[in-house]
């Protein structure tokens, strides 16, 4: 039948509340530099009486505060002199949307643009390359004819589902004449989902704004005077 | 009714209306009453079970004597989405298995189709593939660690840690393009190829956040009592239970057995590094914690290793050039026909691996995570299986609720770190 209370599989090393180490286990796959890590099994008398170690944690955590609101002081110095972008904040906390964080990546994959020829005709030839590559299913071409027999083909209609979407880059990957691209724009929201199909001439036509790279981080901004 | 296997050690079955199959365990004596028993529901909406996982259990007071773990909401069927799609396709939905460590499974996959290729990718690539797996490895140390000592109340630690894994989902996202969603490796390759600022900062947020942060969260729970009553003796798993349950990653290694993929099966470039497999002893939560914090400095020891490496091979290809597998350079395409029809057929027909099946694992951030593919011959696989380490770990599960009080649920569960997307696939 059953097997006894606190007697169970897990429990056959806890006795009596005290939990017994295993054995080192004799296998042949423990080759290498196998370091054992633990904390000794009986508490010391200052773990035991709980205070040491939670006035150790709690002067961590009160010199963290410390540490930032000085810092916030000093950066109020710099704000009154109108250069509060410049110090260093006490907290890397950041205003959205009103800046974006200053290591937000460059070649981050956001929403698609269609790129044009000279004559602002699509530089697509509608070969199906991007809606063939999507994992997602989510990119739909319509081809028609195009007056210049050198181009042949061109999009009628090009319509990205952006709420399907899933931002793998494959369409950039796979389009063979540069026609779709990536931009780093995160910004993709709207109340009605009719509005999140994106047509030719959206795609065409919307301005991306690009993030100037710059290799400063958060937590350690130089500080200019 | 009860089942004499040596791993039916956990109490018997019972099978309770609504399809739930409670393991219980009796406690001493004939005349006890069941019907003093209660059974709680906990998940899956409960914060704790990340609305993924569901537990019946049935308590004598507060402790467990019953317990029915029923995983499966996030099931998306991976496995049979794989087969409607090309290997290259494949990717991206193995960024969603673990979604705390995305670049391992990108690589695990992509590995197994060149392994039934049998191409050697250049030697850049395995080291950057090695680098942002260790990287990936620690950021998924950082959000279980910090996730689960939220769980039993230290918000500090886990503000602190999320806040170096940001930093690195935002690096990783400057050579990769997303922070989660990466999708960076490529069969036979990588996407993008790295530089040395970017190693340059990595190594930043390596020595000066990370090292921090490691030894902050160590001052602050380590000794403190309240986490060292709430983690040990709780949740052991002993180390004959853990090899016979399949239980593999840090859970394995808390319990004294030092089996790691990277020692013991070394896979790309690992045997050129030097690092420690850190175990345990006790095979309970607090090692498991203590597992995971010594694993990320071993990773962050890797990645010290791997940069000058990597710099050493600068301006090398990260693509093999075998026209079956990688897409060709596009300066190629956009001039060059023989190269936009291989760019055509790759894409229309995706890499057609020989007939076969192959299996390749290597050490996720839970333990050994592998992928099992049967190939046709054709561009998509007949079926693709992954070895999920979460959902075998939590195999376990019963081993270590059974006898714990309800308060340890939610500590147990974190440290088994149960990654739903992984879990259920």
């Amino acid at each position: 039948m059953g097997t006894q209370r606190g007697k169970n599989k897990g429990f056959e090393n806890l006795v009596d509340g005290q939990v017994l180490p295993q054995p080192a286990y004799q296998g042949e796959f423990t080759e290498g530099e196998i370091v054992q890590y633990y904390n000794p099994e009986s508490m010391t008398w200052a773990e035991r009486i709980y205070l040491p170690y939670v006035l150790a944690g709690l002067g961590l955590t009160a010199k963290v505060f410390l540490r930032n609101m000085v810092t916030w002081f000093v950066w109020l110095t710099y704000w009154v002199r109108g250069k509060g972008a410049e110090a260093k904040r006490g907290a890397t906390t950041i205003y959205y949307p009103h800046e974006m964080r200053p290591d937000f990546s460059p070649v981050n994959r956001g929403k698609h643009i269609l790129t044009m020829r000279d004559n602002d005709d699509p530089q697509c030839v509608a070969c199906y390359m991007c809606a063939t590559a999507c994992p997602a299913f989510c990119i739909h071409i319509v081809a028609g004819e195009h007056p210049d027999p050198a181009i042949e083909k061109y999009p009628v209609r090009f319509d990205i589902e952006i709420d399907k979407c899933i931002f793998c880059g494959y369409c950039e990957e796979a389009c063979p004449v540069d026609a779709i691209r990536l931009t780093t724009d995160v910004h993709l929201v709207d109340y009605k989902r009719e509005r999140m199909v994106y047509d030719r001439e959206y795609l065409l036509t919307w301005k991306p704004t690009y993030v100037e790279e710059e290799h400063v981080y958060p937590g350690d901004r130089p500080r200019k005077s | 009714m009860s089942l004499d296997l040596p791993y039916s050690q956990g109490g018997e079955f019972v099978d309770l209306p609504h399809d739930i199959r409670l393991r219980r365990i009796y406690p001493e004596g004939e005349d006890y009453d069941l019907s003093a028993r209660t059974v709680l529901n906990v998940g899956p909406s409960h914060p704790a079970m990340h609305g993924t996982i569901r537990m019946v259990v049935e308590l004598d007071g507060e402790t467990i004597v019953g317990c029915d773990v029923i995983p499966g909401y996030l099931h998306r069927g991976f496995e049979k989405e794989c087969e409607a799609h090309t290997y290259h396709q494949a990717i991206p939905y193995t960024d969603r298995l673990n979604y705390c460590s995305p670049l391992i499974n990108n690589f695990a996959w992509v590995e197994t189709v060149e392994k039934m290729f049998g191409v050697e990718v250049p030697r850049r690539t395995q080291l950057i593939r090695m680098y942002l797996s260790e990287v990936s490895r620690i950021t998924d140390h950082l959000t279980c660690i910090g996730a689960a000592l939220m769980e039993v109340g230290a918000l500090t630690p886990f503000l602190w840690m999320i806040e170096v894994r940001d930093w690195y989902w935002e690096h990783i996202c400057r050579v990769t393009g997303a922070r989660l969603t990466q999708t960076y490796a490529r069969i036979g390759g990588l996407a993008r190829d790295v530089t040395d600022e970017w190693l340059d900062r990595c190594e930043q947020i390596n020595s000066e956040h990370l090292v921090k942060t490691l030894r902050d969260v160590h001052v602050l729970v380590d000794h403190n009592r309240i986490f060292i009553d709430r983690m040990r003796g709780v949740g052991v798993v002993s180390q004959k239970d853990a090899i016979s349950y399949g239980v593999t990653g840090p859970m394995l290694r808390s319990t004294g057995v030092g089996l790691d993929c990277r020692k013991y099966a070394p896979y790309e470039l690992y045997e050129e590094v030097s690092f420690d497999v850190p175990i345990g002893k006790y095979g309970d939560n607090y090692d498991r914690y203590f597992v995971r914090m010594r694993e990320m400095e071993e990773s962050m020891k890797i990645c010290r290793q791997l940069d000058p490496l990597i710099r050493a091979t600068n301006g090398e290809e990260i693509k093999v050039d075998d026209s079956r597998v990688s897409l060709p350079p596009k300066s190629e395409v956009y001039s060059n026909i023989e190269a936009l029809m291989n760019h055509f057929k790759l894409i229309m027909e995706g890499q057609r691996p020989p007939q076969g099946e192959c299996y390749h694992a290597v050490e996720g951030g839970n333990g050994e995570l592998g992928f099992y593919i049967v190939s046709d011959g054709t561009g998509r696989p007949y079926k693709a299986r992954c070895r999920p380490p979460s959902f075998v770990n939590m195999g376990s599960a019963h081993l270590q609720l059974l006898g714990a009080q309800v308060a340890d649920i939610v500590p147990i569960f974190g440290q088994i770190n149960m990654i739903g997307g992984e879990c259920d696939r």
